[in-house]
């Protein structure tokens, strides 16, 4: 059965081919939008240069700092005050305390890297399953997660580190614990919103898998929350570690932690209070700069993700 | 409506079953109980009747059930830290600076932050909107013990206008109450400017502006009604919230409240008191979290009038 | 001859609970989206889907392509049931059926090229080496109107128009026989409409497609399909070859259709109102049996498809003979 000829209202026009204009136009991926996004703001990229110079700072710190964080040189001079030799002057127990900042500055920078990367480690596959499946998974999911918000994390975080007894590596699972939650919530919003999608359907009428769709089409499209979760997660986990090590139960000295240092600093205050006001400004300055790159990248990468 | 209601509270009441059986085993998990041999040493005998006058020498469930049936009669045993009273007479004495650093802060953060998230708002993208965002910024990602540490250091050491510590006079209660009001001002700040401008650029108000409404009729009429929403609904659970936050604030000024008593009775691992604070302020989160949604529930019309929707 | 694609008695219905709601017991209500619908695609024939919005017309689409599950009835791919096969199974048989959508910026990965976009099938399938699909995505974007320039695209620097030629080349890369429509150009301005509906009537001619062109716009269909159907909520109203529709419609929902189409000469503007429901279930035709030619099994008092003409059916009341005393 041959098709008429069917021309009431569209005459048989010959398909017009499009004119290419290849040599002027260069493709663009829809990512290269957003590092030009990011780069008009400008808080953004001062705050991620900032970050840039604390992370150099404490990656380089043994070649920038006179002595190890830990050798009591100059019990003479305890408690001094910031001067030339001692930028920011002696701690109580006779440590550089230039070197004892610029150390913490690892301390924190690690726990916050390592317990945000754990964080997206368990938080984008739980989300994209829970996004992609609903039903029953979903709900699991969600249980989990209210179980986690309605426990109030410092004081179970308290708890635990009690437990552990302190130290780095469990400071690390702590903090990842309390932060996965963001990061599948987030993935979880974008599969969710993706999955009707009609590029999904068109995958699946082409004969592709749920598991080939998940991977090549979810997840890829998904890069733009993990960004900001792991970004995001960060400086909450730079806090609780802080936190923790402020009420006595996270990083033990020798080991030299801001929120520690922070701790000891309120015995001093009154007479000696450059010992509380430089960890102080260090952690703020750290904190703050983390959220602002992070804010600064969420907006540039994808602005709806915003609250 | 109902049914929604019903679901969620299950959902809630399941939640916070397995929260305490969850907490309950890692107490109990703490190596070394309070009458741990270098803290206390006892002899072999009269460790076992300690034991058993505290009932620890049982199977943990029954440990468990015996402890839950107590909770619902609001129950929570004796703290080891101060056997002359129960934990919950030692709670109440607690619960009282908690309760007026919490509500004082949130009382005055709120409306600050309000005030400011509004403003900020209105006047988008002018020097007032990014001083009012800043303030907000600061507050929310200084953690709350370095913006303690900072007014300590301004206020008490170098301007020596108030003091820094203790919870006797009024006057000593002025910087905590600050330095805790910065979380709700901030949390509030926030919320309030983005609500705001979410819906200042809905259609529906430039409808309201096309039919010649006053800009103030359009903002404190429809504007902030319709912002109300999520600020509802977060205010619970920040309230809630306050007893988290209170901790360190209690630690630097040394305010003998709730968290500075859990941090106590964490490092004596005072287990009756411990259990005692985690599950009253989980109760109250569930609470908190059960209400939020069914109040969001109510004032959200489209969610109202769905009872569910068609896959 | 057997027809390309066939749904018999299909129907869907919806449940609407609130999720775990009805795991505690709670209300399951149910839309019927369709509700016993017969459709015969014969090959190399273009049938036109019509109805508006909420009719069932896209869900019978995507209960074709199994997109869908189907509660009740029956679908046949070139005379093989494929009703309850499983995706293992499905697969090689998606390379005879293929759709399009009306949402095109949607259809597309945002993140993807033009060039990983078309070659996307026959990485499914594991066809051809790399080359040989460069070759076959520049013939495909050729075939489509679109320059080999535009390989190395993103969707979103295309136009609406352009991203549904990118749209039909994917789905004619595997050489179905099929090709479902889904209101492919509804979303387009007229002038666009017009370029990709001439393309889709080119190619349909070219490649011998069957083509299930499901839309809301009479006008266009008129120009497209060689037989129409006409659904109204989940059901068949009306079914024939194109012209008798236009010319000779029965029944009182297509001929509101048709008065609904704009006119281009202004003395001849009608004032349009649309029936309601209730007006149009009165509107019904009535035919005793013995106007209509034998078709139905059994004669029920509710209205069902009567069969008026050899390729004409219309739902009506059917009057059962009146038995003889």
């Amino acid at each position: 059965m041959m098709s008429a000829n069917k021309n009431n209202l569209y005459p048989q026009k010959s398909v017009k081919k499009e004119k290419s204009s290849i040599k002027s136009q260069i493709a663009r991926n829809p990512l290269y939008y957003s590092w030009r996004r990011f780069c008009s703001n400008r808080g953004a990229v001062f705050s991620g240069s900032l970050l840039l110079i604390i992370v150099s700072m404490a990656l380089f710190a043994p070649l920038i700092t006179p002595t190890s964080y830990e050798e009591q040189k100059f019990l003479t001079e305890n408690l001094a005050f910031p001067s030339a030799q001692h930028w920011m002057g002696v701690d109580d127990l006779g440590r550089d305390f230039y070197t004892r900042i610029v150390y913490g500055a690892r301390v924190s920078l690690s726990i916050g890297f390592v317990a945000a990367a754990f964080s997206v480690l368990i938080g984008l596959p739980l989300g994209a399953m829970a996004g992609f499946f609903g039903g029953p998974a979903d709900w699991i999911i969600m249980r989990i997660i209210e179980i986690f918000s309605v426990v109030p994390p410092l004081l179970v975080a308290l708890l635990l580190a009690a437990l552990a007894g302190g130290g780095f590596i469990s400071i690390v699972f702590i903090a990842a614990l309390f932060g996965w939650v963001q990061v599948c919530l987030l993935v979880r919003a974008q599969v969710m919103a993706f999955r009707s999608k009609e590029f999904i359907r068109a995958a699946q009428a082409l004969g592709g898998t749920p598991a080939y769709v998940l991977f090549r089409h979810l997840i890829p499209n998904s890069i733009s929350p993990v960004i900001v979760g792991f970004v995001q997660a960060i400086p909450l986990a730079m806090m609780l570690e802080a936190g923790l090590s402020f009420l006595g139960v996270g990083i033990a000295p020798p080991l030299p932690s801001w929120g520690q240092m922070i701790n000891i600093g309120i015995n001093f205050m009154f007479f000696y209070w450059h010992l509380a006001l430089f960890p102080t400004l260090a952690l703020a300055l750290t904190v703050l700069s983390t959220t602002l790159f992070g804010d600064g990248l969420r907006d540039a990468l994808d602005p709806t993700l915003r609250g | 409506m109902i049914g929604y209601i019903i679901q969620r509270l299950l959902s809630i009441l399941l939640t916070f079953g397995v929260v305490s059986i969850l907490l309950f085993m890692m107490m109990h998990a703490m190596p070394g109980g309070p009458f741990d041999a270098t803290e206390m040493p006892l002899s072999g005998a009269a460790k076992a009747t300690i034991m058993a006058q505290y009932g620890l020498d049982q199977p943990l469930y029954v440990q468990y059930f015996k402890y839950m049936q107590g909770v619902f009669q609001l129950d929570f045993g004796i703290p080891y830290q101060s056997p002359g009273e129960t934990v919950l007479e030692l709670l109440g004495r607690a619960w009282v600076p908690s309760l007026i650093l919490g509500g004082a802060g949130v009382l005055i953060g709120a409306p600050i932050g309000i005030g400011l998230g509004l403003l900020a708002a209105l006047n988008r993208n002018t020097w007032v909107d990014y001083l009012a965002s800043s303030i907000a910024t600061l507050g929310l990602t200084i953690p709350v013990f370095v913006t303690s540490m900072a007014l300590i250091l301004v206020f008490s050491v170098w301007l020596n206008w108030l003091p820094a510590s203790g919870w006797g006079e009024p006057r000593k209660w002025i910087l905590p109450i600050v330095a805790y009001a910065t979380i709700p001002m901030a949390t509030y700040a926030r919320y309030t400017r983005s609500a705001i401008l979410d819906t200042l650029n809905k259609p529906f108000v430039m409808v309201l502006r096309a039919k010649g409404l006053s800009e103030r009729k359009v903002i404190f009429k429809h504007v902030l009604r319709n912002s109300a929403i999520p600020m509802v609904t977060v205010f619970l659970p920040m309230f809630i919230g306050t007893a988290t936050g209170s901790i360190f604030v209690e630690a630097m000024f040394r305010i003998p409240g709730l968290g500075a008593y859990f941090v106590s009775s964490i490092v004596t691992k005072d287990y009756p008191l411990e259990m005692a604070l985690i599950l009253m302020i989980t109760v109250m989160f569930c609470f908190a979290y059960f209400l939020a949604d069914i109040a969001y529930a109510i004032l959200n019309p489209r969610i109202r009038l769905k009872e569910g929707t068609s896959k | 001859m057997i027809p390309a694609l066939e749904l018999r008695n299909l129907s869907k219905t919806f449940d609407i609970d609130g999720g775990i709601k009805s795991f505690f017991g709670g209300l399951k209500q149910q839309k019927t989206a369709v509700d016993n619908v017969n459709i015969k695609l014969m090959p190399n024939s273009v049938l036109g889907l019509v109805g508006e919005s909420g009719s069932g017309k896209s869900t019978c689409g995507l209960m074709a392509m199994r997109l869908l599950d189907v509660t009740k009835g029956n679908i046949f791919l070139k005379g093989t049931e494929i009703t309850n096969f499983s995706t293992a199974e499905l697969k090689p048989r998606r390379k005879q059926m293929q759709i399009v959508f009306q949402d095109n910026y949607a259809s597309l990965n945002p993140m993807m090229t033009l060039s990983q976009i078309i070659s996307e099938p026959f990485v499914i399938h594991g066809l051809h080496t790399r080359t040989e699909r460069l070759e076959l995505v520049a013939d495909l974007l050729e075939k489509v109107g679109l320059g080999v320039g535009y390989t190395n695209r993103y969707p979103h620097e295309l136009s609406g128009g352009q991203r549904q030629r990118v749209s039909i080349a994917r789905a004619l890369a595997l050489k179905p026989d099929i090709l479902v429509a889904d209101e492919p150009t509804s979303a387009l301005d007229v002038s666009v409409k017009a370029q990709v509906i001439n393309l889709l009537h080119d190619l349909q001619a070219e490649m011998g497609l069957s083509v299930l062109f499901i839309s809301h716009e009479l006008n266009v269909i008129r120009s497209l399909a060689d037989e129409v159907v006409v659904m109204y909520r989940g059901r068949v109203v009306e079914q024939a070859p194109t012209e008798t529709i236009f010319q000779d419609a029965r029944h009182p929902y297509t001929k509101e259709l048709l008065n609904a189409i704009p006119s281009f000469v202004p003395r001849q503007r009608i004032r349009r109102t649309f029936m309601s429901p209730l007006q149009i279930a009165e509107a019904i035709p009535i035919f005793s049996e013995e106007d209509i030619l034998p078709f139905n099994e059994q004669i029920s008092s509710q209205p069902q498809l009567a069969k008026i003409s050899n390729d004409h059916f219309v739902e009506a009341f059917i009057e059962q003979r009146r038995t003889q005393r």
